[in-house]
């Protein structure tokens, strides 16, 4: 028993540093996306803290309930109740923070892009812009025209220079304007140099795209009903600490290290592919298309039911290991 | 006694090599055959698999560190302890891995750029060979031989080889002679008119006239009719004087003629040195040149064209050697804001975009400039574009002359200017020729700018028109690399012996998985890098760059500590 709760709190620790550390870097990721030359770092980072909360969330508990295997597996006595102890407040940390932070109402986002700096070339996609001065509102809140500017079209034939004495920009919608309110610029989809270098990579982006997939999926179990949405984020907690039995079955430790990983993936892929088009017809084909909610979670559940059958038919405890020898 | 270091050495070597055999066939198999020349083809794939396997050096050493340690067997391992908590054969292993990590840095630093820059170049190379390919076979189709051959003629400037285009050569090369041929062929013998006037008159007329010639002071023509004279009638004796007269006005004229040719010599030497003294070189340059080639060595002469030249040189470049560099791969899209002073102290702000920067020997070309001169109140000045100019220490010439014809030249043109004004064509270029090729923004100009490259740029980026903060980061991202390195492979030392196989027996059937591991390893290398990416960058955006290196130093130091920390508290270590 003491064991057990002892392993519950550790699990809280791990959790709340996995949160916080992932909140940070997004924070910081932000910070630094959003960071414009004329204003700064923006003051209104935090505005979105909800929203951040709940993405990081299911990566917290991946992350907390494999990180916990690594204490388990250094005691001696695996016991069941440890790990019941931490699924249960796995899923407690799980489901209320993430109940609490769909529920509550994220205020629109008023993070402004504006990547230009007075009297410097500032590269855009495949446009080099230089602004000579910018002029603005008198609270220096907003920028309204750009004066004296050139442009400069990397690959383009000559001329490739073109000079505007002035430019309208509209930062909210990120494009930049002639005065003939033609359109001259739209940088929404142009990185600068600083942003490049910190664009996650396609197999990143894949794996961002997945989490806020899985974030978006528990706000519609939500939206079904309070049934639905436990059984969804209940259903996960359960694959993740079944796959401990898989996880722990081999005697070369490096190879469950990296089973480790591989599930910490899978977890997000898996439930990409529960939601996928695919799944979606074979749903239909079985005429459970009325159902298809559920597929994410009845997926998750077969599978830790089959991690659970293959614990029991494979796990040895440590302690029955050496009695037996 | 196990020796760590040289089996971990051997498990490095087998995981380098299987890298690069990787990389190799996957290189060959990745082989872009539709951008790449074929010429290309055995360099391009030895040396993407270096680039690939250098790029991966970081994943396959921490993979066989970690493989090395985890297989072993605790049951039979003595390790002898030094003074201090480490047993000798680990720390063998870290000097070791502190020696992999130097190597590693040289080749990030010192190789790994150059093999990038070989990589652009022949992609460059490339692309410019197939453009001439194709738009030579539209001149063919067009039967314009001339441009085709030209073009066919550039396209072997990089593949000499290449024996499709030598035929078409050959063959354009006789359809030119054949055409050549024809617009020779005889035409009907027009007759001499003066001969036959001469003709048509008798003897008689034929002296008269002759002995006019020589009265008006024509010997030659005097010459010339007494002996047509002659020929009809070899008794007229008249005649016979009128041509030995004449042939004596002849050679009395000799030393006249002669003296006159130097006088001429003379004037034109004058002249010559007069528009050099003017600082005129190239009027200079081209009277010495023709004075050169019509007389024999002349002292003056030679002494005068090689000053001339010289100075030609610092104020204009030979088209000729301009276009030799056309097919030469080179550094393109340098784009910087050129800010200065000129000699009456009146700032000068100069937006320059220069489309292709070339390497050839000694000298460097510019093809495609172009300058927006922006007058201190922010409006355009003038706006001009040279096709190509020629990098002279700190100047650009945009003037560019034949070298042997004097009507011959190429000068900036101008846009929007009714009037183009007076802009000389030697102006002052504030980059240095190394600082120029580190402005380049080209798709992957980042993975070119070496260590060395920021180091020399990032003092001066901001005078060049650029927030200086993107430099300062790939700065601390480039330190950060060989950081790294070190860490994770002491870390994965630390790991590999706490994930040791347990029990007696090695699980052979999981064997499979150790090709797989630089894999797994590459993808968490990557999110720890990017972590560290986002911290710094926020860091150096929010504190400057000193901040950033203060903050790198900080967090390296802590993680090489925390790297050690599995090592130091394993006691059979």
């Amino acid at each position: 028993m003491k064991k057990a709760v002892q392993h519950v709190l550790i699990y809280i620790f791990f959790f709340v540093m996995n949160l916080l550390i992932l909140v940070g870097l997004v924070l910081l990721y932000r910070s630094v996306i959003f960071y414009s030359p004329a204003f700064g770092f923006q003051k209104s980072l935090l505005s979105g803290l909800p929203s951040l909360l709940l993405v990081c969330l299911p990566v917290a508990t991946a992350g907390s309930l494999f990180l916990i295997l690594l204490v388990r597996a250094r005691s001696q006595g695996r016991n069941l109740l440890s790990a019941v102890f931490v699924v249960i407040t796995a899923v407690v940390l799980y489901t209320g923070p993430g109940y609490v932070l769909l529920k509550m109402e994220t205020t629109p986002s008023s993070l402004i892009r504006f990547p230009l700096e007075e009297g410097k070339i500032t590269q855009l996609g495949e446009k080099l812009l230089y602004s000579q001065t910018f002029s603005g509102t008198e609270d220096g809140e907003d920028i309204t025209e750009l004066r004296n500017n050139a442009v400069i079209q990397i690959e383009s034939e000559a001329p490739r220079i073109s000079f505007y004495p002035q430019l309208v920009p509209r930062i909210r919608e990120q494009k930049i304007y002639k005065t003939d309110t033609s359109l001259l610029i739209d940088y929404q989809s142009s990185p600068r140099v600083t942003e490049t270098l910190i664009l996650p990579s396609d197999r990143l982006g894949r794996l961002t795209d997945e989490i806020s997939a899985l974030t978006d999926g528990l706000g519609r179990a939500l939206d079904t009903g309070i049934i639905a949405f436990l059984i969804y984020a209940i259903s996960q907690v359960l694959f993740l600490s079944g796959s401990w039995a898989v996880i722990r079955t081999s005697r070369w430790p490096l190879w469950n290290a990296l089973l480790v990983l591989i599930f910490f993936r899978g977890f997000f892929r898996l439930d990409a592919v529960f939601r996928s088009d695919t799944v979606r017809e074979g749903l239909r084909i079985l005429s459970l298309e009325k159902h298809v909610y559920l597929a994410p979670s009845a997926g998750f559940l077969l599978l830790a039911v089959l991690f659970f059958l293959w614990g029991i038919f494979f796990f040895k405890p440590d302690s029955l290991s050496e009695a037996q020898k | 006694m196990i020796r760590f270091n040289l089996r971990t050495l051997l498990f490095l070597i087998l995981f380098y090599i299987s890298g690069y055999i990787y990389f190799f066939i996957s290189a060959y198999l990745s082989f872009p055959a539709e951008n790449l020349l074929h010429i290309y083809k055995v360099l391009w794939i030895f040396e993407e698999a270096l680039r690939q396997t250098i790029e991966s050096l970081p994943a396959l050493t921490i993979s066989a560190v970690l493989i090395s340690f985890s297989t072993l067997r605790s049951d039979n391992l003595h390790l002898p302890l030094t003074a201090g908590s480490i047993s000798k054969p680990v720390s063998r292993t870290l000097v070791l891995l502190l020696m992999i990590t130097l190597l590693y840095s040289a080749l990030y630093i010192g190789l790994l750029p150059e093999l990038w820059k070989h990589r652009h170049d022949r992609l460059y190379s490339s692309s410019l060979a197939q453009s001439y390919m194709t738009q030579a076979d539209e001149a063919m189709e067009k039967e314009d031989l001339e441009t085709a051959y030209l073009l066919y003629r550039e396209y072997l400037a990089i593949d000499e080889d290449n024996r499709q285009v030598k035929d078409s050569i050959s063959y354009i090369e006789g359809q030119i002679t054949i055409r050549e041929a024809e617009a020779k062929a005889p035409k009907p013998e027009e007759p001499l008119p003066r001969r036959t006037e001469y003709r048509n008159m008798n003897v008689v007329e034929l002296v008269e006239k002759a002995q006019t010639s020589l009265n008006d002071e024509d010997p030659f023509t005097a010459h010339y009719l007494a002996g047509i004279a002659l020929d009809m009638d070899e008794s007229r004796e008249d005649a016979k004087q009128i041509a030995a007269r004449a042939l004596a006005a002849i050679a009395a004229q000799q030393p006249g003629r002669e003296q006159r040719k130097e006088y001429e010599i003379y004037q034109r030497k004058l002249k010559g040195y007069q528009e050099l003294t003017h600082q005129r070189p190239i009027e200079a340059y081209y009277i010495f040149k023709e004075l050169q080639e019509e007389i024999d060595p002349d002292r003056d002469i030679d002494t005068y064209y090689r000053e001339s030249l010289e100075q030609t040189r610092l104020v204009s470049f030979f088209i000729e050697d301009a276009e030799n560099s056309i097919p030469m791969p080179g550094i393109r899209n340098i784009v910087y804001l050129d800010e200065y002073k000129d000699p009456s102290e009146e700032p000068v702000k100069n937006l320059v975009s220069i489309q292709k920067l070339v390497r050839d020997g000694g000298n460097y070309w510019a093809h495609g400039v172009e300058i927006m001169s922006l007058a201190s109140s922010g409006e355009v000045d003038y706006h001009l574009r040279a096709q190509y100019a020629r990098i002279l220490n700190d100047t650009l010439l945009l003037k560019g002359i034949s070298r042997t014809d004097n009507t011959e030249s190429i000068e900036p043109e101008f846009y929007s200017s009714v009037n183009p004004p007076e802009v000389a064509t030697v102006l002052k270029l504030s980059p240095t020729i190394v600082q120029l090729m580190r402005l380049s923004r080209e798709q992957d100009y980042l993975q070119r700018l070496s260590l060395p490259d920021l180091f020399q740029l990032v003092p001066k980026i901001a005078r060049f028109g650029y927030p200086s903060s993107q430099f300062h980061i790939l700065l601390l991202l480039r330190l950060l690399k060989p950081f790294l390195f070190l860490i994770l492979s002491v870390l994965a030392l630390g790991l590999g012996w706490r994930l040791r196989i347990r029990g007696d027996k090695f699980p052979w059937l999981l064997i499979w998985i150790v090709p797989f591991t630089p894999f797994v390893i590459s993808m968490l290398l990557y999110l720890i890098e990017y972590g560290h990416q986002i911290i710094l960058m926020a860091v150096v955006l929010y504190g400057g760059l000193y901040a950033g290196i203060a903050v790198l130093i900080f967090l390296e130091a802590l993680l090489l500590f925390l790297s050690l920390l599995p090592v130091a508290l394993q006691k059979e270590l």
